[in-house]
């Protein structure tokens, strides 16, 4: 969510984690610092921060709101809409650093995000999300992956022995930027958490996205 | 910021120097970064060698401290930029319950205000006259949360644009302050976090 304060007069924003809304509340900071309350339905107060200049964006990472003053390009409504993965703000700043630089890393992100794909990029997330053993063994495999990735002049992945990141490239969907946290991410991860223990084994994910799409938790 | 897990401690601390240096056996490359922080008083450093992302001198960091073994320390987050353009709220639902000014049915009410809307001009012409009568020269623009509690005594939180000595100041003022008129939610009276600015 963008709020941009041309005029000196938008500075101070509640942003709601349980809607997404993003409401501006006074006129305070001027065109220097932009301050944001986060609130939830209740009116409670979940923290606070400001960042410099005349524009804040907001997003949602798994335990905290990240404010920036630039345009990160994350969308979260839609970057792990199929397998639930959250960043951690380790996760998000890596993420930035990555797709600052014009190389196969920040390219993999994207493709991975525009998937609704969304994979730990911290050594710390991974090693708590696959234990230590198997994230080794996944960084060999996505080494490996990069390598023939940029093998390829065309830039288009190989599918390489069922990859799991690779295997499927999808287009960006969703909204980025400035419409990118309207919905702030909650419909599909409350519908999972409401639906823990439903759904298992192999396209387990496609399953509960045709269910997600039909529930209430769904909105469009 | 301090919490203890076990042989774990997180903790917050700013970076005084980052360099990138090359990787171990001379493959890659990695970001190291000198942090100073403060424990039971005392201020010390730490070398974090392997932050995994670029750090800047004056950023605000949040780092794990490896109590037996120091030198295993890791980078757990950036807290906030030192240029001011990244700050990371966490959603720490387990703490002492407040309420946004704005978002409560009746705000808290400074001496002789009858409107909230008056408390902004009313509160800053206060602080403002009071931090004059400590000190010559104030930050042009200062912004600063009041935390009004149930009774109407305000304490300082966050403050930002200002310096240590104007920050110090400010809680001497902010400590004689008269009593609000406490905010109410639902009926009931509520500790309420109160955006000031100061210019």
């Amino acid at each position: 969510m963008l709020r941009v304060d041309p005029d000196g007069m938008l500075d101070e924003y509640n942003f709601n984690v349980d809607t997404g809304e993003f409401d501006w509340i006074s006129d305070k900071g001027g065109d220097e610092r932009q301050y944001v309350n986060v609130v939830n339905n209740e009116g409670d107060l979940l923290g606070e921060g400001s960042v410099q200049g005349s524009e804040v964006y907001a997003y949602r990472l798994r335990e905290s709101v990240v404010l920036t003053n630039f345009d990160a390009e994350f969308d979260d409504r839609s970057y792990n809409r199929e397998n639930g993965y959250q960043f951690s703000s380790g996760d998000f700043q890596l993420r930035n650093e990555y797709r600052k630089t014009d190389n196969v890393f920040g390219r993999f992100i994207d493709k991975a995000e525009g998937a609704g794909k969304a994979v730990p990029i911290s050594l710390r997330e991974q090693e708590m999300k696959y234990g230590y053993l198997t994230s080794r063994l996944m960084m060999m495999g996505t080494a490996i992956e990069s390598g023939l990735m940029l093998a390829d002049p065309l830039g288009k992945p190989f599918s390489v022995g069922g990859s799991r990141y690779f295997s499927r490239t999808v287009g960006v969907s969703g909204s980025r930027g400035a419409k990118a946290l309207t919905n702030a991410n909650t419909g599909w991860n409350s519908f999972l958490k409401a639906n823990t223990g439903k759904y298992s084994g192999a396209g387990w994910q496609r399953r509960a996205a045709a269910d997600y799409y039909k529930s209430s938790s769904y909105k469009k | 910021m301090l919490s203890c897990s076990g042989e774990y401690l997180d903790i917050k601390g700013m970076v005084i120097e980052s360099h990138v240096v090359p990787g171990s056996r001379g493959y890659g490359f990695r970001d190291v970064a000198e942090v100073r922080y403060e424990i039971e008083g005392k201020i010390d450093t730490i070398t974090i060698m392997h932050t995994g992302t670029k750090l800047d001198t004056g950023d605000s960091v949040l780092f794990s401290l490896d109590l037996k073994n120091p030198k295993e320390s890791k980078l757990k987050q950036v807290v906030y930029r030192y240029d001011g353009s990244e700050a990371y709220i966490p959603l720490d639902t387990s703490k002492e319950k407040l309420s946004q000014y704005h978002a409560i049915d009746k705000q808290p009410l400074f001496e002789g205000v009858t409107n909230y809307v008056d408390n902004d001009s009313v509160v800053q012409g206060f602080l403002k006259e009071e931090l004059r009568s400590i000190q010559k020269t104030i930050p042009n623009r200062i912004g600063l949360y009041l935390i009004i509690d149930k009774d109407g005594k305000a304490t300082l939180g966050k403050v930002y644009d200002s310096d240590v000595a104007t920050e110090k100041n400010l809680r001497k003022v902010i400590d004689r302050m008269p009593l609000f008129e406490p905010g109410e939610h639902k009926g009931k009276k509520v500790k309420v976090s109160y955006l000031v600015e100061i210019n």
